[in-house]
């Protein structure tokens, strides 16, 4: 009787784990295996867990790589301005390291036409190394070592949750493909928001030097600068994003202003040398960054505000070239000053 | 290594089972304990392989002094092991377990400075300190021969109950060992283990695992608490904890099955007791065994007077108070036990006759008081796990406070939307897209279906009644295998990176 029990267990449990995998490895919605087949659509929501499968199977050859405030562009808006596939390498809070990591892993599989690079400030003083290869990541999706998929082909919250998520976005309505990872559409915007979310330092702080964090913004410009030397053939297209008026007060706040003003004009002195970039630098339009209402927080800007961005690689109103830099810089420079002694006082005294 | 992960399920478990039924099937009989004891210690170094400096350390020296007392058998040289066996085990312990925590409170005594070392407590090893503790008083005392060294290494370092107990003798684990008979595969014990370890498993990852995201926001929210949120809570840790620690123990008796080793109980439907004292009759057996001959018996137990009786037990809870952990929390909830078995044992008279069923009135009578015996008895247990989960004694305190401050907020659906259970997603997210207010309601059901499960569970029969009493046949093996594969499955999540916030 026994016997008879453990030979129909072992065969049951077989069964119904080997059914288990099958499912998630057909559907594969975190896209390990392959690009999602037809008639399901490219749900993508979780970059965490689907980057990597995307840029590994996804057919493409632009891919647009950011923090948080890349997430809400549109992959089609880049598609129709420059006649390409785009695909998102995105990581929240993204360093400089994790999104070089991306862009090489996408080199591994395709041949790649167009980088479009939104540059973060603070993400170049961050490790230079990628943070996305760490602790509590879903490694088992980074690496080809088949044994350690069991983590997600036997994943109860892969199969109840993304896979019908996934069918049901892909058969249900008129999901976007392009929207992926986008969480401007569940967020609002308005000064009120802003200015709530945003807890200004009573007193200004010591103001620290700028040699502080030389060193690490020089390797992490140098880990762009890399890739841009290695692919000629690859048309890097830079934007600096327009973070709020609060983001800079912050900074001015924390007495890091000349740190962040070091990453501005190295990372422009730098990367604007090279004749396949083109720089755009938005953060010093002052009827985005100092209207509180396009934004969630002091870094968050809407949907809105990206299309913006995108358009403007038509015109050449924002472009930073390696003669006029530094009249960005001084630009930026007054803008803050004006910030400090005007602005700011409208909401604080 | 957990036994709740894949790479133990599928990789290590089949290959120790190979390995040792293999290697005794060819009559290679040290051979196999050999690598038994290799299998084991790879399962502790999995953690961190420095851990096994201190576990081998620790064998040596306890197999060591058995030696010496085999080589110079006399009642001082005796004596003189016992003081040395105590005090290096304990001072072994105390150094991993309680350096910092001693100093820390010299510190906070005397107003001084001295330098904490934030040192990594080695996995286990209270359990392994203590069993081979009370090897080593055996040995003393003259209840026990000196083993070989093969047989004394997989009794200590047997993998099953080497991380988290429960706290088996040398008495029941080496003569198992030593018995060639259990050497041969048995497919009666192999499918019983098979059972075991399953019901082990589902408790752990369906049960504990589901209801400790409501527990762990409870306790890091604990002022934002209502009176409900707050009770439910305490109740949920209760059935997390027995859940998470029965669970694993059912594991490891059902691996021990599959080896043909039997492993003791360590819990035997704790909630179900009348009293205080029946409850540490019925939780954590092994370790209550353990202060049982160990402490409480050599103190004179309760032979020498009412008030020896209570310094005696106040004594045995204040140790395992301790013994769970560095913290002040764990020594007031070692004394509240204490406490109230203390009164127990002091009880007389009527109730503990109604307890007992001893010539009492109507039968009905006694079991209504039995049944309010039962309920006290558990919410004792309940709030007195509150100071045991609480990182502070100001932490339980104020937990204290919100248990006992009335008030009613909708704090409790809040605290259901923690769970995120995957598989109520698709009915959660239909009613989100539907009538989105209800969505709250949805999980608070869940919770509640998972409490409900959870306390049925404690009031029935424990695995040991289910599994005796049932034969394996064909109907038993499809429920047996959804349990485990809904447990395999729920042993990998996918989690939300919160990175900033909204």
């Amino acid at each position: 009787m026994e016997k008879k029990f453990l030979k129909h267990f072992f065969i049951q449990v077989c069964v119904l784990l080997a059914l288990a995998a099958a499912v998630v490895i057909v559907i594969d919605p975190f896209f390990h295996y392959h690009s999602p087949v037809s008639p399901l659509k490219a749900v993508v929501t979780k970059a965490e867990y689907q980057c990597v499968g995307t840029i590994d199977h996804f057919d493409y050859d632009s891919i647009l790589l950011g923090s948080s405030v890349a997430e809400n562009f549109n992959n089609r808006w880049f598609d129709d301005c420059f006649d390409c596939k785009t695909v998102k390498g995105i990581k929240e809070s993204g360093t400089t390291a994790d999104l070089i990591y991306y862009l090489e892993r996408a080199y591994e599989s395709h041949e790649i036409e167009n980088v479009f690079y939104s540059l973060d400030l603070f993400a170049l003083y961050a490790d230079t190394q990628p943070t996305v290869l760490g602790d509590g990541m879903p490694l088992y999706l980074y690496n080809d070592n088949p044994i350690d998929d069991v983590k997600y082909v036997w994943n109860k919250t892969v199969i109840f949750e993304h896979i019908p998520y996934m069918a049901a976005m892909s058969l249900i309505g008129d999901y976007d493909e392009g929207m992926s990872y986008n969480w401007g559409q569940y967020k609002t915007f308005s000064a009120a928001d802003t200015v709530s979310r945003y807890n200004r330092l009573s007193e200004k702080a010591e103001v620290k030097s700028a040699d502080e964090y030389v060193d690490l913004i020089d390797e992490n410009i140098s880990l762009i600068e890399e890739q841009i030397k290695a692919h000629p053939e690859t048309n890097f297209y830079i934007m600096y994003p327009p973070y709020s008026m609060l983001w800079w007060d912050n900074i001015y706040m924390c007495g890091e202003l000349e740190q962040y003003f070091y990453a501005l004009e190295e990372s422009a002195r730098r990367l604007s040398q090279y004749d396949n970039v083109r720089i755009n630098y938005y953060q010093a339009e002052e009827s985005i960054i100092l209207d509180l209402n396009h934004y969630m927080d002091n870094i968050h800007f809407s949907e809105a505000i990206n299309a913006w961005m995108v358009e403007q690689w038509n015109t050449q109103e924002y472009a930073l070239t390696s003669e006029n830099y530094t009249e960005y810089v001084d630009k930026m420079r007054i803008l803050v000053d004006e910030i400090e002694a005007y602005h700011i006082k409208e909401y604080y005294e | 290594m957990l036994f709740n992960s894949y790479i133990f399920i599928f990789l290590f478990l089949p290959l120790a089972l190979l390995g040792w039924y293999l290697l005794n099937y060819m009559e290679k009989y040290k051979l196999a304990q050999m690598f038994l004891v290799g299998m084991s210690l790879w399962f502790y170094a999995y953690f961190n392989i420095s851990y096994l400096a201190v576990i081998l350390l620790s064998c040596a020296l306890n197999y060591g002094m058995s030696w010496l007392i085999a080589k110079k058998d006399t009642p001082v040289f005796r004596r003189i092991m016992l003081v040395m066996g105590c005090v290096v085990n304990l001072g072994v312990l105390g150094y991993f377990k309680y350096y910092d925590f001693f100093v820390e409170n010299l510190n906070a005594l005397l107003q001084t400075d001295f330098n904490m070392k934030n040192i990594l407590l080695p996995l286990g090893i209270s359990f392994f300190t203590f069993q081979q503790l009370s090897f080593v008083i055996d040995r003393c005392r003259g209840e026990s021969e000196h083993y070989e060294l093969l047989d004394y290494l997989c009794f200590v370092t047997f993998f099953p109950q080497l991380i988290a107990g429960p706290i088996v003798l040398h008495t029941e684990l080496v003569p198992q060992f030593q018995d060639k008979s259990k050497r041969r595969f048995d497919v009666n014990s192999f499918a019983y283990g098979v059972a075991w370890f399953t019901f082990g498993l589902a408790k752990k990852v369906l049960l504990a695992d589901n209801l400790a995201p409501a527990v762990e926001y409870g306790f890091t929210h604990i002022t934002g608490l209502d009176t409900l949120s707050a009770w439910v809570i305490a109740l949920s840790y209760t059935l997390e904890l027995y859940f998470d620690f029965s669970g694993y123990c059912d594991m490891a008796v059902g691996i021990g099955k599959m080896f043909r080793i039997e492993i003791p109980d360590n819990f035997n439907a704790p909630f179900k007791s009348a009293s205080v004292k029946e409850f540490w009759r019925r939780w954590h057996m092994t370790l209550g065994r353990f202060f049982t001959t160990y402490v409480y018996i050599p103190l004179g137990g309760s032979r020498k007077g009412k008030l020896r009786t209570v310094v005696n037990t106040m004594v045995v809870f204040f140790l395992s108070g301790l013994w769970h952990g560095a913290n002040w929390t764990f020594v007031f909830w070692g004394v509240l036990h204490g406490v109230a078995v203390a009164v127990n044992s002091l009880q007389a008279g009527l109730s503990q006759r109604m307890l007992s069923g001893e010539g009492t009135g109507k039968s009905v009578l006694r079991v209504l008081y039995r049944r309010m015996a039962q309920i006290f008895t558990f919410l004792f247990v309940c709030i007195a796990f509150v100071f045991f989960r609480s990182d502070s004694m100001a932490d339980g305190i104020q937990y204290m406070k919100q248990l006992t401050r009335w008030g009613i907020s909708e704090r409790i659906l809040i605290v259901s939307n923690c769970l995120e259970i995957p598989e109520i997603y698709i009915i959660s997210k239909a009613i989100s897209m539907t009538v989105d207010s209800l969505l709250p309601y949805v999980n608070l059901a869940a919770y509640l279906v998972l409490l409900l499960v959870g306390f049925t569970l404690i009031s029935g029969k424990t695995t040991r009644e289910r599994l005796t009493e049932r034969k394996l046949t064909i109907g038993f093996s499809w429920k047996l295998t959804i349990l485990f594969v809904w447990s395999v499955l729920s042993l990998s999540g996918v989690s939300t990176f919160l990175y900033f916030n909204f």
